[in-house]
């Protein structure tokens, strides 16, 4: 269980996390943080990877309090940060060998089945400087998994993927959720619907929304039309409205649109993560 | 002998065969102190899960009464929780702290309660939701656990005086609420 | 069964618990059945082994130095010590074959290099993006850095260390404990300066800086002793003079033994600044 109470983190006279609570425990499958750049996701991975304190909270995971019991947690613990700059010389074994024996784990079995679960095994011995972004992401990101932690902190861990590592890694933290809470970082709710059952939504570094993504995406039931609009027409519907989608087709134009008051030009559809995000946020 | 303290002093040397056994000795009551505090399972769950991690990870000296600083420990959680933000929003309640407010505790039953509810049962949980936690710890102490008025006093690092205090006011309390719903007669 | 009416605050307990009615009502709230104990147990005897003496991380056992040392072996890549085997085999080779004066003279102007460049060299900036994954490990910010520098440094003295026994041996009026001593002090103080910089303000000042201060040295103090209007100034007679110094004289054992105290003054500075800019903050 991760407990998060009252957690403030302030950067250069900035509020950047302000009075977070938050309740993670493992059976809430993946949960996402969700928010707009700058809302405060990776400072709040970064105060939960003990990567920075907080300016005042309390914050435990599993009884282990972060002030007093770092070591014991940080064993338990697996983090990729936003940006990590990997040495151009080692390889993703020795990267992650040499990761692995920070967490004391010196046998080579566990890092080459790392290797094999992120598809790694035949660059294993390829200079980080050779590989592709992409490829150097999973490396990243298989490092948040040595020793099989039971906190894992993943900020923005999806962006830069092609579509088979977006699915090796989707596939591990599925393989993982059971036995660990896992929190990864995204701003774009189509990718947080694909892969997480909760989200924690912050805005200006406050938590706006903690819970069951079904739930999220309630609030705005109602609120979420589809309108068929001719193409002169759409400077007004975005000038008013929040649009979520604009699609083109060839003899009109179809916008999502969200509102706090019926439209009665429009449909009332059900609405999707990104809609309520929206909604939620404006 | 295996009393509790020498039992802990092993426990800080990593004798996991000692830490087996005052968790059989604890487990059970500290589960049942935690849910009596919080009145909700998985919440008791977790408490007593982090009330042992802290009792294994003490940097410090060995307490000289271990029995009380376990519930010192549990205590403090539990305190914690009730006046946690977190708390406050799942549970809609304003002010934990008023005999005046509304329970602060929703009752919640898991799945796995296969005790018959009685109607008692249910006056009594809710009427010990009226208490401040630290009258209902107090209460929940000496009553479910035996724990001497000293003891509680190490507990809630207070007074002895303001544990006998305590007790008195809640039962007093107690008493009213029970008899208000026809529990019990004065 | 009457009850008495209730007592007084600050009343015998025992007269409280009187109230059986009360009592009896107390008593119909059972609580569930506990959590599993056995997979508690479980869960927590990791935590419990970890206090076990021998697994303890004890910064004074050898085993942990050993085992953190070796984690670090892997970001000193085979690059450094084939260099180093090779700066020791020129240095092998000019004392063996070259005249007397030679090795001592170039081991006087090259020997902080050696320094210099070892600390700059572990911390080089390819290393940079590791370093936040360095921050949350369970190994503290000081073994961290005394287990990377040990080795470098090592091999750096033992280079040091095996040139001045050449030079010994081809020197028959040396009196090596008394050069080795005079070596010591400007080598700590220079190399402390070097981690100082480098932890300061980066690489190219932690190589700059000490070599600097060291050829100002020799040339300042050259000029001072010998006679300061010479015209061409002859450094290689201020070297020959340094060493026939280190050979007799007191002074400059205790210059060396004041080298050696501003030296650790300097690397706790330098072990200060480093440990508080693993705290993380941007």
């Amino acid at each position: 269980m991760l407990v998060v109470r009252g957690l403030n983190k302030t950067y250069a006279e900035r509020s950047a996390l302000c009075d977070i609570d938050l309740n993670i425990s493992t059976e809430d499958g993946i949960t996402a943080l969700l928010g707009a750049n700058g809302s405060g996701k990776s400072t709040l991975l970064r105060v939960l990877a003990t990567a920075t304190p907080p300016d005042s909270g309390w914050l435990s995971f599993d009884g282990l309090r972060y002030a007093a019991d770092l070591r014991p947690l940080r064993q338990q613990l697996g983090y990729l940060p936003q940006t990590l700059e990997l040495p151009g010389t080692l390889t993703p074994l020795k990267v992650l060998q040499y990761l692995a024996r920070l967490k004391g784990i010196y046998q080579h079995d566990p890092v080459i089945a790392l290797l094999e679960t992120f598809g790694l095994s035949a660059l294993a011995n390829t200079p980080i400087s050779r590989l592709s972004d992409g490829q150097v992401r999973m490396v990243g990101i298989a490092q948040a998994f040595i020793g099989q932690p039971r906190l894992i902190l993943l900020d923005e861990c999806l962006r830069g993927l092609d579509v088979y590592e977006r699915e090796r890694v989707i596939r591990m933290m599925r393989a993982a959720a059971g036995q660990a809470i896992i929190l990864f970082s995204s701003h774009i709710p189509a990718e947080v619907e694909q892969v997480a059952q909760r989200a924690v939504v912050l805005k200006a570094g406050a938590v706006l929304f903690a819970g069951e993504i079904s739930t999220f995406i309630e609030q705005a039931t109602e609120h979420v039309y589809e309108v068929r609009s001719g193409v002169e027409d759409i400077p007004y519907w975005l000038a008013r409205y929040i649009v979520s989608h604009v699609q083109q087709n060839a003899k009109d134009t179809v916008l999502r649109v969200i509102s706090a008051t019926a439209i009665s030009d429009g449909v009332a559809v059900c609405p999707s993560l990104e809609d309520a995000y929206l909604w939620l946020c404006s | 002998m295996n009393n509790d303290e020498v039992l802990y002093q092993r426990v800080l040397n990593g004798d996991t065969g000692a830490f087996e056994t005052l968790v059989e000795r604890y487990h059970k009551p500290l589960f049942g102190f935690l849910y009596r505090m919080t009145g909700q399972y998985p919440i008791a769950e977790d408490l007593l899960q982090e009330t042992f991690t802290r009792m294994i990870v003490y940097q410090g000296r060995a307490p000289d009464q271990f029995r009380a600083w376990v519930y010192t420990i549990a205590g403090n959680l539990a305190r914690d929780h009730l006046r946690s933000a977190v708390h406050r929003r799942e549970v809609g309640s304003v002010d934990d702290g008023s005999f005046d407010a509304e329970p602060a505790t929703q009752v919640v039953h898991s799945v796995e309660d296969n005790l018959t509810a009685n109607a008692d049962r249910d006056e009594v949980i809710k009427a010990l939701a009226q208490l401040t936690p630290e009258h209902r710890e107090a209460l929940v102490l000496r009553f479910y656990h035996d724990l001497t008025v000293d003891e509680i006093a190490a507990v809630g690092g207070i007074p002895s005086g303001t544990v006998k205090s305590r007790l008195s006011y809640a039962l007093k309390r107690l008493k009213g609420l029970l008899a208000g719903v026809g529990v019990m007669t004065i | 069964m009457t009850d008495k009416p209730p007592a007084q605050p600050g009343s015998e307990l025992e007269t409280l618990l009187e109230w059986a009615d009360l009592k009896e009502s107390l008593q119909t709230y059972t609580v569930p059945p506990a959590p599993d104990r056995q997979a508690l147990i479980a869960q927590l005897r990791p935590l419990v082994e970890a206090r076990q003496p021998g697994r303890q991380h004890s910064v004074f056992s050898v085993q942990h130095w050993l085992m953190v040392m070796r984690g670090q072996l892997i970001i000193i890549e085979p690059s450094f010590w084939i260099a180093s085997a090779i700066v020791f085999m020129i240095g092998l080779g000019v004392g063996w074959f070259g005249n007397a004066d030679t090795l001592p003279i170039l081991l006087t102007y090259l020997a902080p290099l050696l320094g210099a460049a070892g600390v700059a060299y572990v911390f080089r900036p390819s290393t940079e993006g590791l370093r936040e994954l360095e921050r949350i490990s369970p190994i503290r910010p000081l073994e961290l850095l005394y287990a990377r520098l040990l080795p470098v440094l090592c091999c750096d003295g033992l280079i040091t260390l095996g040139l001045l026994l050449l030079i010994a041996a081809r020197t028959p009026d040396i009196v090596l404990w008394r050069v080795l001593l005079v070596w010591i002090g400007p080598m700590l103080a220079l190399t402390a300066l070097a981690l100082y910089s480098v932890v300061r303000w980066g690489n190219i000042a932690g190589v700059a800086i000490p070599i600097a201060c060291w050829f100002l040295f020799l040339f300042l103090g050259s000029q001072q002793v010998l006679q300061p209007n010479m015209i061409p100034f002859d450094l290689t007679a201020g070297v020959r003079w340094w060493w026939r110094q280190a050979n007799g004289s007191n002074g400059m054992l205790i210059g060396s033994g004041v080298s050696v105290l501003m030296g650790l003054l300097m690397f706790a500075e330098a072990q200060r600044m480093f440990a508080q800019s693993q705290i993380g903050e941007p």
